[in-house]
């Protein structure tokens, strides 16, 4: 039986709640839906899949991995077995000759992974965790930082909205922001370039923003933003943020949310699901009490953790470290509540976590004899829009602050609004009486609108919008790594109904096992000297089969010599529909 | 989250809720550190300044102290990058300090030899440096206290000055206050403003007009028990600060020295006017040795926004005298706040107007704004003058003087103030109103005449120029209609506010009336001039003119 054909075999005689656990592990398999145990098998073992599952790894699992076969029994590290196995890079052998020996169930690894496995001389010689150097940091303090920084950054992102939605920020051609346009965000948003830029990227990566090919700029493209809870806005950003990839190239679960990870204290290869109605029972407090990790420590718990990516990565580890605080996922360095929540993926807790922390939105303002309107908190967004129609903003932080003159009114009735529609708005959302002096201003205003006689424009309003998305809880966000149950369960039924198909025999040139029948026959042959036959599509689309001797397989090209005459010939592997393995015809000579 | 009266923001600033239970602790918990920036009916704002955090920590309060408070009172979450700024910030003061060692005088010395270094680099502080002692410490030349203090806290590294007062001569002063029936008191803010004052031993003490700063002054002097030096605006001002000293003090007639443009008395109490300290012969001031040729243990610093350059000069070369600045309105339309901080000291007390206000010391004011449109031909003028000469057209138009006659006929029996910036514009409006006029060249003698029958009655309406603006204690004063301004001057419109805020013995309240040409700059400058107050809570009412009746 060829590896392929063993591994969905031995997939197919998992019990029900182990390839439950495996598909959680390894979400490859459910998108797009395999439909058999082989295809199943296939998926898993390509080399893309292989990886990524490795890239989960911490430095004894894959330490351990570099050296089987392992009897499941004596292995030094059989702790470790089960969960690699639980992930599929470990087969049970089961067939009579492996088992004689009566010292219980050997284990290897699928064909590809040896090859994946690149010896990696930074890799932790340990099997212990590094000991961390923490700095203590109070809940109290943890909270006040991560709840400040949530609410600065939904406070940006708002700006940034009212922003873009009228300024189309100019790009380069290649679509980065350009300088001037940096400058002039970091004007507005009073902060600085650097920040600014993470802003810009992480309203890109959201969606938020997006790039207009055929005018070089990026415009808003969410105008439905300002109708999401905060909560709600927050998720969203940090969704999107943990599943893109801090540098290009990155798998799946990004250094971003392997870095959080390893601040939140959670064990890297951890099952995660969601569903889309219930959140996972996790203490609310989360642990904040845990303090704050030296930079060090982040470096080599993440070495220890994700060997196999930590290289690439490590330099980028104090940026990411200042993002996380930006973002309110880590409060003064330790993990806030929030933090954690996301790094188990629960968005509802996480959401849930923020909300507490964030100021609530509020339906009233004061008016002061100043001509001032100060809104002890976030506005709701149909108010704080006419507002700022009607006033200027003026500072920055959770309280609005909105100064009328005689000309931020003149321009409000110049964009539509009467006097008596101001005084109306302000009489309904002030929680105290409107001042004379402000009555008179808009009188005076109103008095000098008429003298000018503009042609009324429309309010710069909000205008009509899409349905928002629903960040918190449903979907999971692209390349998060989360998998809801309801997919792993839509998958179990697919496989179920297929039954226990494993030959693949009728696959053999569909979908992905094909390809991986391809691979294993030809990978098999190539090593033990076996000749094949070739059914492979030419350059004119005709099928030809072709009995040959294997010589050498890389780089997408299988070398052959002809059985017949010993001509060389070459395929490319994509054009080879399927491969016979001529089993006892072994090369001679 | 906590339901706190506070809302600290990104940018630096505090909000406080006026009517929140909390806010009368969250003040106190603030005021060291925090500037009272605008004080409106409903949300007072405060900054956060490294001079503010540098006064707290000349007062001896830490960053923990200050983070403690915001983090106990604030309603939502505190910007973390604006707790570490404020650690930070706070830990630069008193990393440098000016200390006397008993070999080498007045030295500079430092924890950290790097900063040091620093500040060394500077070639202007460097010229006041002598030789090193040892990596941590320089010499100070003698005469350069003062001067290094500025430019330091111009560098970004506020000194600790630990070199100590000279005691002064000393000379015994008390009050006489006391609590039998007929004995005045002094009031709780008066006496937290004299013991900050003298712990930190040099600064500022803010107090709204008619506060009684004077008394202030006066319990700073018997705190010292030393010679006293008191600068002050002008000579009415002196003679004003002399009688409310026989009043408050046991100091007698021949103890108090008046040294201004007609007299020059040097006594144990020394009253000088700013103008003849500043008074220049020969490119040389021959008046300002009064400051240091005497062993002063006391100086005293009246309106001390308006402290003038050469005196802030002289001030850097007496930094080993107490000092103490007084002040309504510690807003220099020249930006010098860092100097006064430096040379004077750091701000000890200050007290929103509104508060002292609602305890009864000072008399409720009724701010109105009069909206007075200019004829057609003045308008035409004002449309086709040059911009210098808009201002002035648009305040001294005639329509302005009709309508102060109407002010007037509006309150029959009220002691009148009205007050101005253009001389032609004042003659007028004595002439048509039949009220004597002061102005600059009103001889002193003739001054405090009119001023005293407008105190006893006799007459009912005064025109004043801006030579009233400053130190003018007129009590029954009730009503005042300023005409023309100086431009947008926030601290003399609320100087001027200020002259009617003496408690009336009927409570009644205040009106204050401020004559603006509608749709001209003279409306623009109205609206920064009343910034000041505005921001401490005085909501201006604005009518029209044609409203009086």
């Amino acid at each position: 039986m060829g590896t392929l054909a063993a591994f969905a075999a031995d997939l197919a005689n998992r019990p029900e709640p182990a390839l439950r656990k495996l598909l959680l592990l390894r979400p490859d398999a459910l998108n797009p839906p395999v439909p058999t145990f082989v295809a199943l098998a296939a998926r898993l073992s390509t080399a893309s899949c292989i990886s990524r599952a490795l890239d989960a790894l911490n430095a004894p699992a894959l330490q351990h991995l570099g050296t089987g076969p392992w009897n499941a029994q004596t292995s030094p590290n059989s702790s470790l077995m089960p969960e690699l196995y639980a992930r599929g890079l470990l087969l049970l052998q089961t067939d009579n000759q492996t088992d004689d020996a009566g010292t219980g169930h050997y284990m290897h690894a699928p064909y590809v992974l040896p090859l994946a496995l690149v010896p990696n001389p930074q890799m932790p010689s340990s099997t212990l965790p590094p000991e961390p150097v923490v700095r203590a940091v109070t809940e109290a303090v943890c909270k006040n930082a991560a709840g400040s920084a949530a609410d600065a950054l939904l406070r940006s992102v708002d700006t940034l909205a009212d922003l873009a939605a009228h300024t189309p920020l100019q790009a380069l051609r290649s679509g980065q922001f350009a300088a001037r346009t940096v400058r002039l965000v970091a004007q507005n948003l009073e902060t600085d370039e650097l920040h600014t830029h993470f802003l810009l990227d992480l309203c890109a990566t959201a969606g938020l923003l997006t790039f207009q090919t055929s005018t070089r700029d990026w415009r808003w493209a969410a105008p439905w933003w300002s109708e999401l809870e905060r909560q709600e806005q927050w998720v969203g950003l940090i969704r999107s943020w943990l599943s893109s990839p801090a540098t290009a190239g990155e798998p799946a679960l990004t250094s971003r949310a392997r870095l959080l990870s390893v601040v939140a204290g959670r064990p890297a290869w951890a099952p995660v699901a969601v569903t889309s109605s219930a959140t996972t029972s996790v203490s609310p407090s989360g642990i904040t009490s845990a303090g704050a990790l030296s930079l060090n420590s982040v470096v080599e718990s993440y070495l220890w953790n994700h060997p196999r990516t930590a290289t690439a990565e490590v330099a980028a580890l104090p940026e990411l470290l200042t993002h996380l605080e930006w973002l309110g996922l880590t409060g003064a360095g330790a993990c806030s509540c929030a933090g954690d929540a996301a790094a188990r993926n629960d968005w509802l807790q996480a959401a849930s976590a923020v909300a507490q922390l964030l100021p609530a939105a509020i339906d009233r303002f004061v008016i002061q004899g100043d001509l001032t309107a100060i809104a002890p908190g976030p506005l709701l967004p149909h108010i704080a829009a006419q507002l700022r129609c009607v006033s200027v903003v003026e500072g920055r932080g959770p309280a609005g602050i909105f100064r009328f003159s005689e000309l931020s009114l003149t321009a409000a009735m110049g964009a539509g609004m009467s006097a008596e529609t101001i005084l109306n708005f302000l009489k309904r959302y002030s929680s105290t009486t409107v001042p004379p002096s402000l009555e008179f201003l808009i009188a005076e205003a109103a008095r000098a609108q008429r003298t000018l006689a503009p042609t009324p424009t429309q309010c710069l309003f909000a205008p009509q919008q899409p349905a928002p998305p629903h960040w918190v809880g449903d979907a999971p966000w692209p390349g998060s790594g989360v998998v809801l149950l309801e997919e792993v369960e839509a998958q179990l039924a697919l496989l179920r109904a297929a039954g226990k198909n494993t030959a693949g025999k009728n696959e053999a040139g569909q979908g992905e096992v094909g390809p991986a029948l391809v691979l294993e026959g030809v990978r098999r042959a190539v090593a033990c000297g076996l000749k094949i036959r070739v059914h492979a599509v030419n350059n004119v689309g005709v099928t030809e089969h072709v009995t040959a001797v294997p010589v050498s397989f890389s780089g997408g090209l299988l070398l052959t010599r002809l059985a017949d005459t010993g001509a060389p010939r070459r395929f490319s592997i994509h054009r080879i529909q399927s491969v016979d393995v001529l089993e006892g015809e072994e090369l001679r000579g | 989250m906590a339901d706190g009266p506070l809302i600290v923001q990104g940018d630096k600033t505090i909000l406080l809720e006026v009517a929140h239970p909390d806010a009368h602790e969250a003040r106190h918990a603030i005021a060291s550190f925090a500037e009272l920036e605008r004080a409106p009916e409903h949300m007072h704002s405060y900054r956060i300044t490294p001079l503010g955090l540098w006064n707290a920590r000349a007062a001896g309060h830490d960053a923990e102290h200050v983070v403690d408070a915001l983090l106990r009172f604030s309603r939502y979450p505190v910007p973390h990058p604006l707790l570490l700024d404020i650690a930070e910030t706070m830990a630069r003061y008193g990393r440098l300090r000016l200390e006397k060692d008993p070999v080498h005088g007045l030295v500079l010395r430092s924890d950290d030899e790097m900063i040091l270094a620093e500040v060394s680099h500077t070639k202007k502080v460097a010229a006041l440096l002598g030789s090193r002692i040892d990596p941590l410490t320089a010499v100070v030349h003698g005469s350069a206290r003062g001067e290094l203090k500025a430019l330091l806290l111009k560098a970004g590294w506020p000194a600790e000055d630990l070199a100590g007062y000279v005691d002064g001569t000393a000379h015994l002063i008390a009050l006489t206050d006391g609590t039998a029936p007929g004995q005045w008191t002094l009031r709780p803010y008066q006496r937290r403003a004299v013991e900050n004052f003298w712990a930190g031993g040099s600064g500022v003490v803010v107090l709204p007009c008619g506060a009684g700063k004077t008394i202030v002054g006066a319990a700073a002097m018997a705190a010292s028990g030393t010679t006293v030096l008191i600068l002050v605006t002008n000579t009415v001002s002196a003679r004003q600060w002399k009688a409310e000293l026989l009043k408050r003090t046991s100091l007698t007639e021949s103890e108090i020295g008046e040294y201004s443009g007609a007299v020059k008395e040097v006594r144990p109490v020394t009253i000088a006017t700013y103008q003849v300290l500043t008074t220049r012969r020969n490119g040389i001031y021959p008046h300002l040795e009064l400051l240091n040729d005497h062993d002063w243990g006391l100086l005293v610093y009246d309106e001390v926004h308006l402290l003038p350059a050469p005196i802030f000069r002289m001030s850097a070369d007496l930094q080993a005298r107490r000092r103490l600045g007084l002040t309504a309105t510690l807003v220099r339309e020249d930006g010098r706040e860092g100097e006064v901080f430096a040379l004077i000291g750091p701000k000890r007390f200050d007290a929103p107007w509104k508060e002292i206000e609602a305890q009864g010391y000072i008399a409720p004011a009724d701010c109105v704004e009069v909206r007075v449109d200019l004829s057609r031909p003045e308008h035409l003028a004002y449309a086709t003058a040059d911009d210098g000469e808009r201002y002035r057209l648009a305040a001294t138009s005639p329509a302005k003087t009709v309508v102060a006659q109407a002010l007037v006929a509006a309150h029959p029996g009220e002691q009148i103030l009205v007050m101005g910036t253009y001389l032609d514009q004042l003659d007028e409006l004595a002439e048509r109103l039949d009220a004597p006029l002061i102005k600059g060249n009103t001889k002193v003698a003739e001054r405090e005449r009119l001023f005293e029958d407008f105190r006893q009655g006799l007459i009912s309406v005064l025109v004043v120029s801006k030579v009233a603006n400053f130190s003018l204690d007129l009590p029954e004063a009730s009503v005042a209609i300023q005409v023309s301004g100086s431009f947008g001057s926030r601290q003399e419109e609320a100087q001027r506010l200020g002259r009617l805020m003496r408690p009336k013995k009927d409570g009644r309240t205040a009106r204050f009336y401020t004559l603006v040409a509608r749709n001209t700059v003279d409306a623009e400058f109205a609206a920064k001039r009343q910034r000041f107050l505005a921001e401490q809570g005085y909501a201006y009412r604005i009518i029209d003119a044609a409203d009086i009746r």
